[in-house]
């Protein structure tokens, strides 16, 4: 049967919208708050006037629209791809009333990519930026990263809502049966992890680094956030340099590790069983690609500048982490990068594109899908070493074991071609505007997987077109285009509907 | 003859060393670090604004930036008079001038890019701006506060219609 929607599906979208824009602005005005704490007195009315905008807007359409019936799966994908530019459109006006943006569209940029847990940034004069703003772009990432629906999941919605929600947002398994429960553990986990991070950050960085206790407090959260939500701003222009700390690089480093780990391998980890980390088919996944990547790495990086010991080691394993991760942060100077050979160039474009886990905050084409897809040639290998009457299967192991059934497979090479399609599109567009192939290549997929990492051509004077096609890319791909491709169909039939409705 | 060509390219070779020096003052980071090869283990020169201060125990890092970041190492026992005022929001930060020996991978700080500082004078003392706020932002957040109020008192109406027709 296909989905044909009605007026009570469109006002039911739209009173969900309006919550969640009511949501956003309770956010905001907790920034406003902050501001006025810190005694920032500009940010202070950029945030109260977009909590107030967005508060108005959100209860203009809970008044005017009610929510007549639970959502279909349809109109919560739609919900959530809303969700995720209405975020960022409101995200954005307090960015772009700093002065700090050179326009509404790079403000919104930013915005994206704080949501979307990217990291590529287009803010001027980040170091004169005020702190209540600096800390709005982490809590971004952070709201991002989590889910911005799932806090909504969590507190505020019906439990046939809530997956259709959870399902828009790529996350393709549930921790524990109930969806609302498993929104709710995945906050605990973070906080728990937001509390343990963010205090060790805070002891390093007052007694290892020698920043000031202000400054440990505000850049301890910052970077807990931008870490564990594999997200990549930071609060200084120097980005993790800034710190000049290998301590404070390894304790960033085990964050990110954490934030790309599946939320149920957590789960699992601590609530069931502990050797699951060595079974399961994503940290095997991880453990070959980063071993290849590493090797790749260190081949195009040997006898080059970077001969000795630690800036071999150090500075790269800190980027092949980061970019595997989908983090984004750089222990190198601004554009250094672009200076590396192409062979290490590439090695990290591929940890980039790879990604971290499902079910986890970072973006790319996912371990699980990785391992996947190498059982699946594993599996058309073998199939000719037996006899056709022979009815073999390929096993999986994940929390549980798994046979490899062809839907799955689909599903996997389905979103597989997505994100290689999508990283194409970027970087054709970045050639035809002028740029060389493997920068064009090496932003694109930074883009597209949520990473953040740039040689260079992201910054306030590239092509809007550029701007608009990374909008683009960070938005589809933290949503893993399914729910794009699901609410651009679910829009289209619900003006059609609409339409109809008027003619006849 | 032979006299005046002598002093006038004397005269020349020193325009073009000053010309030469003055070049090496000019020296950006962004340039620093492009051609970080080249310039790796020279004495080089920059002026930048102090956006941040970390004492360690044998020293301190200074991080400068011009619009491109770098870390200067300051060793303890070096008596060089250190900046006071940092970069932020409405507070510029003291302007510098630095000598030092840039190291594209420095050995001593585990491969890091930085210059060690022999000498670092006080070009510009940073100052605290003070924040203006334009009359018309509190206008508009005043009547978006009345908006809002209006919007809220619709919204229970609407609430309250909805419960009595349920």
């Amino acid at each position: 049967m296909i989905f044909a929607p009605t007026q009570k599906d469109f006002s039911s979208l739209l009173n969900v919208l309006g919550r969640l824009s009511l949501i956003l602005s309770t956010f905001l005005l907790g920034m406003a708050i902050v501001a006025a704490i810190l005694g920032e007195q500009n940010p202070f009315y950029d945030f109260l006037i977009t909590a107030l905008l967005g508060a108005s807007c959100g209860l203009v359409f809970m008044g005017v629209f009610r929510q007549e019936k639970e959502l279909s799966y349809a109109s919560a994908f739609l919900a959530v791809a809303m969700s995720w530019l209405i975020a960022s459109l409101l995200g954005a006006l307090p960015l772009y009333l700093s002065g700090h943006f050179a326009s509404f569209l790079d403000a919104f940029f930013e915005a994206m990519s704080g949501f979307a847990t990217t990291g590529l940034s287009l803010v001027q004069d980040l170091d004169h930026l005020a702190v209540s703003l600096n800390i709005w772009r982490h809590l971004m990432m952070f709201l991002g990263g989590q889910g911005i629906i799932i806090v909504a999941v969590a507190f505020l919605f019906k439990s046939t809502t809530a997956l259709g929600f959870y399902l828009g947002e790529a996350r393709d398994e549930k921790i524990l049966p109930n969806i609302i429960n498993t929104s709710r553990f995945i906050w605990a986990v973070s906080i728990v992890y937001f509390i343990l991070g963010s205090s060790v950050l805070f002891f390093l960085g007052r007694f290892a680094v020698g920043l000031n206790i202000k400054a440990a407090l505000i850049h301890s959260v910052c970077i807990f956030m931008a870490a564990f939500d594999t997200g990549g701003f930071t609060p200084q222009a120097m980005n993790i340099l800034y710190y000049h700390s290998w301590a404070w690089e390894v304790v960033t480093l085990v964050l990110m590790l954490l934030g790309a780990f599946n939320f149920n391998l957590h789960y699992f980890v601590w609530m069931k069983k502990k050797t699951e980390i060595g079974e399961n088919i994503e940290t095997r996944s991880f453990l070959v690609s980063f071993t290849f990547l590493t090797l790749l790495l260190n081949f195009a990086l040997f006898n080059k500048s970077y001969f000795s010991f630690w800036p071999l080691y150090r500075n790269s394993l800190y980027q092949l982490v980061s970019a595997h991760t989908g983090c984004g942060f750089s222990n190198l100077p601004l554009y250094s990068l672009r200076q590396w050979p192409q062979a290490a160039l590439l090695a990290i474009i591929l940890a980039m594109g790879l990604g971290g886990g499902v079910c986890s905050t970072t973006g790319g084409i996912k371990l699980m899908r990785l391992g996947l897809i190498f059982k699946s040639l594993q599996f058309e290998i073998k199939r000719w070493f037996y006899p056709p009457s022979l009815k073999i299967s390929q096993k999986y192991h994940h929390l549980q074991d798994f046979i490899l059934d062809e839907k799955r497979m689909v599903w996997v090479f389905s979103i597989f071609f997505l994100y290689l399609i999508s990283y194409f599109v970027g970087s054709l567009v970045g050639v035809l505007l002028g740029y060389p192939f493997l920068p064009a290549l090496f932003e694109s997929v930074s883009a597209a997987a949520n990473v953040g990492l740039s040689v260079g051509i992201t910054t306030p004077s590239m092509p809007s077109l550029l701007k608009i096609i990374y909008i683009f890319q960070m938005w589809s791909g933290r949503l893993e285009f399914i729910a794009i491709g699901v609410s651009l169909l679910t829009l289209s039939s619900l003006l059609r509907h609409r339409r109809s409705e008027k003619i006849y | 003859m032979k006299r005046f060509i002598e002093v006038n390219l004397s005269l020349i070779l020193l325009l073009l060393f000053v010309v030469g020096t003055a070049e090496a003052k000019k020296l950006d980071i962004r340039r620093l670090l492009q051609k970080s090869a080249f310039y790796d283990n020279k004495v080089v020169e920059i002026e930048a604004e102090a956006v941040g201060l970390l004492r360690r125990k044998d020293g301190v890092w200074l991080n400068v930036s011009d619009g491109f970041s770098i870390g200067v190492w300051v060793r303890g026992d070096k008596k060089i008079a250190l900046p006071t005022r940092f970069a932020g929001y409405y507070q510029e930060g003291d302007w510098l001038y630095i000598k030092g020996i840039f190291h594209a991978a420095c050995r001593q700080h585990r491969g890091e890019t930085d210059i060690h500082a022999e000498q670092i004078k006080l070009i510009r003392r940073g100052r605290k701006k003070t924040e203006n706020i334009s009359s018309d932002k509190k206008s508009f957040a005043a009547i978006m506060l009345a908006i809002f109020l209006v919007c809220a008192m619709f919204f229970s109406y609407r609430q309250k219609l909805w419960k009595k027709k349920s």
